[in-house]
């Protein structure tokens, strides 16, 4: 089934994900606190991002970059963005069985 | 080189004050920002717009742009004789369109060469690939072409997306980044790649997890059956329960993208009434009529 030889790691550190976004680790844990990206485990030692985490992490840092909202109104604009692909996903299912 | 028209860009008048150009270029940068829009073409428009603005909102560039707007046009598009300004654009201005850097930006274009090679640091760079739902299942190794911010052109790389990718995942190249300048490895950044999946014609995905919609003959619901269903990695039999409706979920444990733990799929059932063309088959709908003890609209019973 699986062609990859070599089991993978599905998750990232704290260091490892805020030098994969090439943002400080004392940021990270700011946008943590606001809800932005959710890590398991209990203190930031301990935290482990799931693999969406870097795409969620650089979509908000752009969008708040890009059109200055700030990370609050990001985070708002993501949970939003995933609604609606979570909800255009389900219309596509249902088109489909319609069809 | 193509004269580009900033106030036709930003959908604003020659004339329009500065905070005109700051709302069209807001409201334009939302609807466009490759994070938020639906649009295929949402980053070149994204980019344009972003170009646009930088002019615009400088006073010093937007009259200097007005001057270059008054060259005649005839036949492609050159510098007026003894054009000097210069510009530093704050941003990624390789993004830019030729006319752009030939008229806004200092920075030095493709094939110079800059003063001093170490100034640049390592740097990550982020970029999307399209493939195909088997590609995520199966594995991949395209070569792709990136971007070098560190030199002039393009380069070509092999990479190897790993079996069980999922949408919207980003998977790093350790040291394929841009660099410094040197030829050593440690001194470049990562590459990113952004994975999107192709819609399929016939599967829909969420995670891991894969869907497909399952037409079935309504004896096959009524009584139960067992049928062929397609997967990823080959078709399989799937046992439908007697008494079963359209729009139940099936579950084939493991069949979905591959992974710790692997996804599941799910065949939608579609209940299909086969036509009554025929005088047999007529004679036959007539018959479930009169023997079935069947009313579909009981639940609106109330209200009819």
């Amino acid at each position: 089934m699986s062609r990859s030889t070599t089991p993978r790691r599905r998750y990232l550190t704290l260091v490892e994900l805020s030098h994969s976004v090439g943002i400080r680790q004392r940021h990270l844990v700011a946008l943590v606190e606001h809800g932005l990206v959710e890590p398991a485990g209990d203190n930031p030692s301990e935290w482990r991002f799931d693999e969406q985490a870097t795409a969620r992490l650089l979509r908000a840092l752009r969008l708040r970059r890009d059109l200055r909202i700030n990370t609050a109104g990001a985070t708002l604009a993501l949970d939003l963005l995933d609604e609606l692909a979570r909800l255009r996903a389900e219309l596509d299912r249902l088109r489909r069985l319609v069809d | 080189m193509e004269f580009i028209d900033y106030y036709k860009t930003l959908g604003v008048a020659e004339d329009a004050s500065g905070d005109q150009i700051k709302r069209a270029y807001r409201k334009l940068a939302r609807k466009f920002h490759p994070d938020v829009s639906q649009e295929s073409d949402a980053e070149a428009r994204f980019k344009e717009v972003g170009e646009a603005y930088d002019v615009l909102k400088d006073p010093e560039k937007r009259g200097a742009y007005d001057e270059l707007r008054l060259q005649p046009q005839a036949g492609g598009f050159a510098a007026p004789p003894g054009w000097n300004y210069e510009f530093h654009s704050a941003g990624d201005s390789a993004a830019f369109s030729d006319f752009f850097r030939t008229f806004f930006d200092a920075e030095p274009g493709p094939g110079t060469v800059r003063d001093d090679p170490h100034a640049a640091p390592p740097r990550d760079v982020h970029q999307r690939i399209a493939i195909t739902l088997e590609e995520a299942f199966h594995g991949y190794r395209p070569e792709i072409e990136t971007r070098l911010f560190d030199g002039p052109g393009t380069r070509r790389l092999k990479v190897s997306i790993p079996a069980g990718v999922i949408d919207g995942q980003h998977i790093r190249l350790r040291g394929q980044g841009s660099g410094d300048g040197s030829a050593r490895k440690s001194a470049r950044g990562d590459l990113y790649l952004e994975i999107q999946i192709a819609p399929h014609p016939m599967f829909s995905t969420d995670g891991r997890d894969i869907y497909v919609t399952l037409p079935v003959a309504p004896w096959e619901a009524a009584l139960g059956a067992s049928v062929r269903v397609p997967t990823l990695g080959g078709p399989v039999t799937l046992k439908i329960p007697a008494g079963s409706q359209t729009g139940q979920h099936l579950r084939l444990k493991g069949r979905g993208l591959p992974g710790s733990p692997p996804g599941d799929q799910y065949a939608v059932l579609n209940v299909v009434l086969p036509p009554a063309d025929t005088e047999t088959d007529k004679k036959l709908y007539r018959e479930m009529a009169e023997r079935m003890n069947f009313d579909p609209r009981a639940h609106l019973e109330g209200a009819l």
